[in-house]
């Protein structure tokens, strides 16, 4: 950003230093610069002065009228003539030889000293020698001005060929008036717009102080350019100074917004000085306005130099990116003051150009420029959190809608376990008690008839629990259920008298069984047990539990008698085995064991995915 | 053992219950509870020996009772006589301190022998309830590192008990583990008797520690 700012700068004091420049321009032989003149203040006897002539510098309290004479050598044979007089303050009249060739007298209020005049010598009232310039000026005396540039006095004055002087005259006509004016209404429409932005945005007081900157300062110069004023000159050079002194209030509450202060009572004090500059010019009205006007500027300069040194140390340890932009304003109008100031204590000579006509409006541009940047800036930062934002809250959002999803998931599958439990516990507790009932009366007969009815309600009570098993259990992992199974399977054979063989293999690890193939299976192998215990006869039955081909491989085979022919297909028991297996959609055989007795086996698919199923 | 206290709110379940301990224990005095409140009422009658403890009572669940009369009677054997075979059920019941637990719908003979067993120091335990005693200790000790260090030998388990359990889980019957270790049926049983006597304490344990933690006891 520095370097940016660098390049700003030089390119305006490269323009600045062209427009200086620029009325030096012209070739000077041909032209006579007169600078030796006879100066009569009205009624003082006749003096000679060197010209550039201020009147301060020979009659020091003199207003009104003076008059200048100037002599000008032999003059050439052919062309047009003409007179340039780069300023005069405030109003002049010239004549040649006696005859009026133009100007007038009556003084205006605006006292626009920098505004060239040119006028072109008659061939008529040309004598071949001995010619005489008569510039009669109308002015103020040095104390009844509020700036020393509108004190009353001549520029020297140059006598040649009209073709010669009128681009000099042009040229000091469009730096001086034209530049002037158009830079006075840059700034005053600059002005108005910063602060129509400042309304929108009343927090930002940047914005305010800066157009009410630019705004008095415009009204400051165009007042110069104004054709009449509804107020004497004397109102006028109250104004002007007064007009400076909110401009330089607006600078410094504008460079303390800068840096984020904002200090009342100081401000208060500024403003209440401003105020009093025009109670206090208007006492020394009309013959000692400028000293006053002068201690009041000297007091601006040394607020500015505080305000500004304190800008920048500030700005350097807070708010760097002002630095440079509004910096180098800053030390522009820190050099521009300086200069005005030399010129206001008669350190310098009289500038032919007003130097702050051209210097303000480039200051506020750099500054404008700066604002401008920094609310782009401002701007595009806002449009990208803006950006951000729209992009968190859409992430947000889907974040959101995924765990609405997911809960409402999960609500589903609570609730639907919170119903299959209190299914379960009511089938446990109303239908498994009666069960129980009959379990117990039947029993309690001793009758053949009744332990068998015992037995069948046993049965039923045990379906019932692997049913709510198969409700509410969560899906177990093939280890767990395949020790249930040896403990269960081993329990009751050795129960029985029948030597028990079990051989499983090892299931591959964290395999979930999904609780229906558990439970059914569970019927299956219980089944299978029961058949040998009650059927075959058996002394040893074989369990053999295997993996294969992406299923459950289970075995069960006996030493007893074997299957008579019939049973493959009507044992109550094995059309239940049937029946579960192919619910299960796998498959099963019963055939001869190799050494006699029975075997069974029967295989159920167990999906890689069974995990899933868990919900 | 020559008194017991049966608590089930059944009619049939009560004869049933009551003729297998008469059978198991000939001369045994009963007490008949069919509520909570009964069976609470009847502590300070006489001291029991037995309790046959149904888990669904019309007036709250025999875990409860089970836990009072750890209480009020240690010396009492609590049993627990349920319907529910799984262990969501069983666990917290032995946790409670239940010595062993019948299914109602086994055969009498088969009850009166496992009554028996169990009187004799050889509590039941089935694969799951043994994986549910293992996942206990070890969260017991991984968990909850103050607690594993406030449990003493009281209330963990021996590398040999643990192992026990870890034979019983896989499916494999106490002749097995006996058999495999080279130790008797009977040194086997105490060792799972050993387990659900530590299963009691650290869950009490555990549960005063939980109660300490959230402020409703003083530690």
């Amino acid at each position: 950003m520095g370097t940016r700012w660098r390049r700003i700068v030089a390119v305006s004091a490269w323009l600045l230093g062209a427009a200086l420049a620029a009325p030096a321009a012209g070739n000077p032989r041909a032209v006579a610069e007169l600078r030796q003149a006879t100066f009569t203040a009205a009624g003082a006897a006749p003096q000679s002065v060197e010209l550039p002539h201020r009147w301060e510098d020979t009659a020091p309290s003199h207003s009104g009228r003076g008059e200048y004479r100037l002599t000008f050598p032999a003059v050439p044979a052919d062309g047009l003539l003409a007179v340039y007089i780069e300023r005069a303050c405030a109003d002049l009249e010239v004549r040649l030889n006696g005859e009026r060739i133009g100007g007038t007298l009556e003084a205006s209020p605006s006292r626009d000293c920098y505004r060239p005049q040119l006028f072109t010598l008659p061939r008529s009232l040309l004598w071949p020698e001995g010619n005489e310039l008569r510039i009669d000026v109308v002015g103020p005396a040095a104390g009844q001005v509020t700036s020393r540039q509108r004190a009353a006095g001549l520029s020297a004055v140059q006598v040649g060929p009209v073709e010669m002087l009128e681009p000099r005259y042009r040229g000091k006509l469009f730096w001086s008036i034209t530049v002037a004016q158009l830079a006075a209404a840059l700034m005053a429409a600059a002005g108005v717009g910063a602060v129509a932005l400042s309304m929108v945005r009343r927090q930002d007081g940047r914005l305010l102080y800066f157009g009410l900157y630019a705004a008095s300062w415009a009204l400051v110069s165009a007042r110069m350019f104004a054709p009449s004023l509804p107020f004497g000159p004397v109102a006028a050079e109250i104004l002007a100074a007064a007009l400076l002194g909110v401009t330089f209030c607006c600078v410094y509450v504008f460079l303390l917004r800068m840096v984020e202060r904002r200090w009342r009572w100081i401000e208060r004090a500024w403003w209440a000085q401003v105020a009093l500059s025009p109670l206090a010019l208007a006492l020394a009205a009309p013959d000692h306005l400028l000293p006053v006007a002068q201690v009041f500027y000297v007091l601006y300069f040394l607020e500015f130099v505080a305000v500004a040194a304190f800008f920048f140390r500030t700005a350097w340890r807070e708010r760097r990116e002002h630095f440079w932009g509004v910096g180098s304003a800053v030390l522009a109008t820190a050099t521009m003051v300086g200069i005005e100031a030399s010129i206001q204590a008669r350190w310098v000579r009289l500038p032919d150009v007003a130097l702050q006509n051209l210097m303000v409006p480039v200051i506020a541009a750099v500054i404008g420029l700066h604002l401008v940047r920094q609310f782009a800036l401002a701007l595009r930062r806002t449009e990208q959190a803006k950006a951000e934002l729209e992009r968190r809250v859409a992430e947000k959002s889907r974040e959101i809608e995924e765990n609405w999803r997911q809960i409402a998931q999960l609500r589903a599958a609570e609730a639907a376990q919170h119903e299959r439990r209190r299914i379960a516990s009511d089938l446990h507790d109303d239908l498994g008690a009666r069960l129980l009932g009959i379990t117990q009366a039947s029993r309690a007969t001793g009758a053949a008839d009744g332990a068998r009815v015992a037995e069948m309600a046993r049965l039923a009570l045990d379906e019932m629990r692997l049913a709510v098993r198969g409700m509410t259990a969560a899906p177990a992992l093939a280890a767990d259920v395949l020790a249930d199974w040896r403990a269960e399977c081993v329990a009751r054979l050795e129960a029985a008298g029948v030597v028990p063989q079990w051989q499983a293999d090892e299931p591959p690890a964290d395999l979930l069984l999904p609780s229906r193939v558990q439970v059914q299976c569970t019927r299956v192998l219980r089944e299978a047990v029961s058949n040998v215990i009650r059927h075959s006869g058996a002394t040893h039955c074989g369990v053999r539990i295997a993996w294969e081909q992406g299923g459950l491989l289970l075995e069960v085979r006996d030493d007893g008698r074997g299957l008579p022919a019939t049973a493959a297909s009507r044992g109550h028991g094995l059309t239940s085995i049937e029946g579960r297996i192919r619910g299960l959609a796998g498959w099963h055989r019963f055939d001869e064991a190799p050494g006699g007795g029975t075997r069974l086996a029967a295989w159920v698919p167990v999906a890689p995915s069974a995990n899933m199923d868990a919900l | 053992m020559k008194t017991a206290l049966i608590v089930e709110d059944l009619p049939e379940m009560r004869d049933w219950l009551s003729q297998v301990a008469q059978e198991a224990f000939p001369g045994l005095q009963l007490t008949l509870a069919t509520r909570l409140s009964e069976a609470i009422a009847a502590l300070p009658q006489r001291a029991y020996d037995l309790a046959l403890v149904d888990l669904g009572l019309p007036d709250g669940s025999g875990i409860d009772f089970v836990q009072l009369l750890q209480q009020r009677q240690p010396q009492a054997l609590p049993i627990v006589v349920s319907i529910y075979e799984d262990d969501d059920h069983l666990f917290p019941a032995l946790q409670a301190g239940a010595f062993g637990y019948l299914l109602k719908e086994q055969p009498r003979e088969q009850l009166v022998a496992q009554l028996v067993r169990i009187t004799q120091g050889e509590p039941p335990l089935s694969p799951p309830i043994a994986r549910r005693v293992l996942g206990h200790f070890a969260g017991a000790t991984t968990r909850r590192a103050a607690l594993a260090q406030q449990l003493d030998d009281e209330a963990r388990l021996t590398d040999r008990e643990s192992e026990v359990l870890q034979r019983v889980a896989k499916g494999y019957t106490l002749a097995e583990i006996a058999q495999q270790f080279g130790l008797t049926r009977n040194t086997v049983a105490a060792h799972i008797k050993n387990v659900y006597r530590k299963l009691n304490v650290s869950s009490r344990a555990e549960a005063a520690l939980e109660a300490a933690r959230r402020g409703l006891v003083q530690p």
